[in-house]
């Protein structure tokens, strides 16, 4: 029987920020990387910002660094309470990474960042992109829609940041404005469309020169944030126009996109792979994960594994499955799965938003500091397997802003214990 | 009209699609020109209103790429249901000439080849593309292939065979290696015999997948079932059918159940036999039966993954042995389409976009400073070789480059 030879030292199932900050992290070390998903996602539908912990007890979180202290003390299965000590590194990982693809990810632990919305309120986030945040406090804003895009309604935003701002103690003016360019006159504009329209340096120039007067006296020019797929727009537009903030608009979102290019970018220079449309189940035998199968067109392609991360998702993206006789598993490689607490008639709350729990969030899979899969006695179940973000349990990420700490300080340890993990025969 | 089922599988995804855009994200035509919405709106969008009415005309900007249907998270298949709408048009509102012809590539390069110079004079004078413009509107300057005047078929007589092979293939060679480009087939052939591989030429005519590119639905059924009758008794007999285009592999395993909707045992049969020629070998190696071959080849190339093969779901196995070649200076494109998508590219009115969606992959070719670019499917290579005016090569051209020069293997 010939010996199976792993083509990749590390393969990462999953294109998320957990399997993109793993990948990455895999091959900082030197390993050769394969990075699969099913398809883009949560990248494409998040603003681009690194939300660590937005709010922790109801209240909005100030300073993130006691806020996870205070966390990982009193919820110790919280994934925060395994990773706390690695999230600062992770995000100084991440941030240059992010760097090194074109997006400059300004923030850090001591201080939340203020990000505001399209329906004008401000949310805290921990690293957000230079062109999603503004100079608010004492700001005259000019809040501009563009004919055509319907994402972004000035009239709202203006008529809402500013009592939503006085709360926070900052003072806040916003005009609202409506822009009509001719090259916006088409049958279909939504974000993405326009962001192709800004990465053209005509029509970037058009923009900002019927922008100029209408901005005159403002601080600060607010636009949905379609300021270009390419990294460089946005500070483009606003070398010509002065300062401009990004408010993030519904998917696809156009700042996550940029960050997911950028991480995907450095990832390629790093010599990683990413393959994009591949649904895979592993083959775990005696504690290790064997092979890789992937569904291929025609049929299964078994590849040999030496190491993997396991990085897809919650159960909005596939990564967790609520079975119909009411069990949560986890579908690629069947691992343990820690239930929501209490009845499953308890599981959901019935506003789907809002500030409740809904334990249904708790579910996932547990992991030693190693991200190694645990089982119900807490002993490591596949030595070579890792897993990473949103298939973590024990956390109420919408409720906590957190996702995005917890699948980058998870994917970045389990991408460097991946690549740690030694070849055998 | 189309014969394909109302409620199959690939229908169904529409119902999945929960218009987050992604697919519009990877779009390669959207951004290239404005008559193509995307495929969200021709995709599961329009999906809806199709049993009732007409087909919106966009759909015909859509290329074919995939890329859409391999970046949906939620698991559409926004591609085939496009290709599908393109076949519901032509059903119902005929087809122009031209489309009838480019969609017949094997008869094309029957009587093509026999005249080889005088047809490859024809293809070349200005004067008669400018005709074949005006009448067909099969662009004046968009990139054709040369006819060989010595087919595949009649070469591969003369090529070694192992001595003492380890396996036997099939070998699929196409119609493009058949009438335009025989040395693919020849430098893949000559691979396997270094491989230890014998080669078998089952009877073979082409897969159909013009046909679909262009919606003649019921022709490509025709060439499908015919490419069944002729295939299977090699699958049957347990030999794998290798192919070097990874347009028409991808044919075999996937399209002729999921865009022509033929869910037959029979095309279950094929596509789980069918292999890229790379894919072939590269599982060979993981397997521990096969040493990758090696060689040198002191160039810069580089290697552009055509979309069909990124429809394989295999990932990119022909980057991975020319990796391994010493001296290469080896980069792949990044780059999600070069444009041609088939015959798409050379109809007159799709030329230009065409080459805007391809002006990604010269413009990388340019910074890594390629004497060569790798690809594995034929009308990628002549739209690459038309964009860059650099030569582009099947990967396995390079490879018995380099390992052909190296001396027999032990």
């Amino acid at each position: 029987m010939p010996s199976p030879r792993p083509p990749y030292d590390v393969v990462v199932v999953g294109l998320g920020l957990a399997g993109l900050t793993a990948a990455l992290a895999a091959a900082s070390r030197g390993a050769r990387v394969l990075a699969l998903g099913k398809g883009y996602g949560t990248t494409h539908f998040r603003s681009g910002t690194i939300d660590v912990l937005g709010y922790l007890e109801g209240g909005a979180v100030r300073s993130p660094r006691p806020a996870l202290s205070a966390l990982a003390a009193a919820r110790p299965e919280h994934p925060y309470a395994r990773l706390g000590g690695r999230v600062e590194e992770a995000l100084s990982f991440l941030r240059d990474a992010a760097r090194g693809g074109g997006v400059e990810l300004q923030g850090g632990l001591d201080e939340a960042q203020l990000v505001a919305t399209t329906a004008g309120t401000l949310r805290p986030t921990c690293l957000a992109p230079t062109s999603l945040l503004g100079a608010w406090d004492g700001a005259r804003v000019l809040a501009v829609g563009l004919q055509g895009f319907r994402d972004f309604d000035p009239e709202l935003f203006a008529a809402t940041l500013p009592p939503v701002a006085a709360r926070l103690g900052l003072e806040v003016a916003v005009r609202p404005a409506r822009l009509s360019l001719a090259p916006l006159l088409r049958r279909h504009l939504d974000g993405l469309g326009l962001a192709r329209l800004l990465d053209r340096p005509a029509f970037r120039h058009q923009l900002a020169e019927a922008l100029r007067p209408l901005a005159r006296g403002c601080t600060l020019v607010a636009l949905p944030a379609v300021l270009g797929l390419e990294a460089a727009t946005a500070a483009a537009l606003a070398t010509e126009l002065g300062p401009a903030v990004e408010l993030p608009t519904l998917p696809p979102s156009v700042p996550g996109i940029r960050l997911q290019r950028a991480l995907e970018r450095a990832l390629r220079e790093r010599g990683g792979r990413v393959q994009v449309g591949a649904e895979v189940r592993l083959e775990c035998a005696a504690g290790r994960a064997r092979a890789l199968e992937l569904e291929a067109a025609g049929r299964r392609l078994r590849m040999p594994l030496r190491s993997v991360v396991l990085a897809t998702g919650g159960m909005a993206s596939g990564g967790l499955r609520l079975e119909p006789s009411g069990a949560v598993v986890e579908p690629a490689a069947d691992l343990p799965v820690a239930q929501p607490p209490g009845p499953p008639g308890r599981w959901f709350r019935e506003r789907f938003l809002g500030s409740c729990d809904q334990a249904i969030d708790l579910a996932g899979v547990r992991a030693d500091a190693c991200m190694r899969p645990l089982d119900a006695e807490g002993r490591v179940v596949i030595e070579n397997l890792f897993v990473a973000g949103g298939l973590l349990a024990g956390a109420e990420r919408s409720l906590e802003r957190s996702a995005d700490g917890i699948a980058c300080a998870s994917g970045y340890v389990a991408g460097l214990e991946a690549a740690a993990v030694e070849a055998t025969a | 009209m189309t014969g394909v089922p109302l409620l199959d599988e690939v229908a169904l995804s529409a119902d999945r699609c929960i218009k987050c855009n992604v697919c519009n994200t990877v779009c390669p035509v959207m951004p290239a020109t404005d008559l193509f919405p995307g495929p969200k709106y021709c995709g599961p969008q329009a999906q809806r209103y199709r049993l009732a009415g007409p087909e919106e005309a966009w759909v015909d900007y859509c290329n074919g790429c995939g890329a859409c249907t391999r970046a949906c998270p939620s698991g559409v298949r926004v591609a085939e249901l496009n290709a599908r709408a393109r076949a519901e048009i032509v059903a119902r509102g005929g087809l122009p000439l031209r489309n009838r012809l480019l969609g017949r590539s094997e008869l094309l390069g029957r009587l093509g080849s026999p005249l080889a110079p005088l047809a490859n004079l024809g293809l070349r004078r200005p004067e008669s593309r400018a005709l074949a413009d005006r009448l067909l509107g099969i662009h004046r300057a968009a990139p054709l292939p040369a006819f060989s005047r010595v087919s595949f078929r009649e070469r591969f007589r003369r090529l070694p065979r192992p001595a003492a092979p380890r396996t036997t293939v099939a070998y699929f060679h196409g119609c493009s290696t058949n009438f335009y480009e025989p040395r693919v087939g020849e430098a893949a052939v000559r691979l396997l015999e270094r491989c230890g591989v014998a080669v078998e030429l089952p009877r073979q005519h082409c897969c159909g997948l013009p046909l679909i590119s262009n919606g003649e639905f019921a022709a490509a059924r025709r060439y499908a079932e015919r490419t069944l009758r002729e295939l299977l008794p090699a699958v049957r007999a347990g030999l794998p059918i290798v192919a070097t285009s990874t347009s028409c592999s991808y044919t075999l395993k996937a399209e002729y159940r999921e865009v022509l909707g033929m869910w037959t045992p029979e095309t279950a049969e094929l596509a789980a036999a069918t292999y890229d020629l790379f894919e072939f070998l590269r599982e060979r190696v993981w397997a521990g039966a096969l040493e990758a071959p090696r060689g040198e080849l002191r160039r810069r190339v580089l290697y552009h993954p055509p979309c069909q093969l990124r429809s394989h779901g295999v990932g990119v196995p022909a980057a991975d042995f020319l990796a391994a070649l010493e001296g290469i200076e080896l980069a792949e494109s990044g780059v999600e389409c070069c444009g041609i998508g088939g015959t798409y590219g050379m109809k007159s009115e799709k030329y230009a976009v065409a080459q805007r969606i391809g002006r990604a992959v010269a413009e990388r070719a340019r910074e890594h400073g390629a004497e060569v670019v790798a690809c594995d499917s034929e009308t990628c290579r002549w739209q690459i070789q038309h964009l860059t005016g650099l030569p582009a090569r099947h990967p396995v051209e390079l490879l018995w480059e380099a390992v052909g020069s190296a001396g027999a293997a032990p």
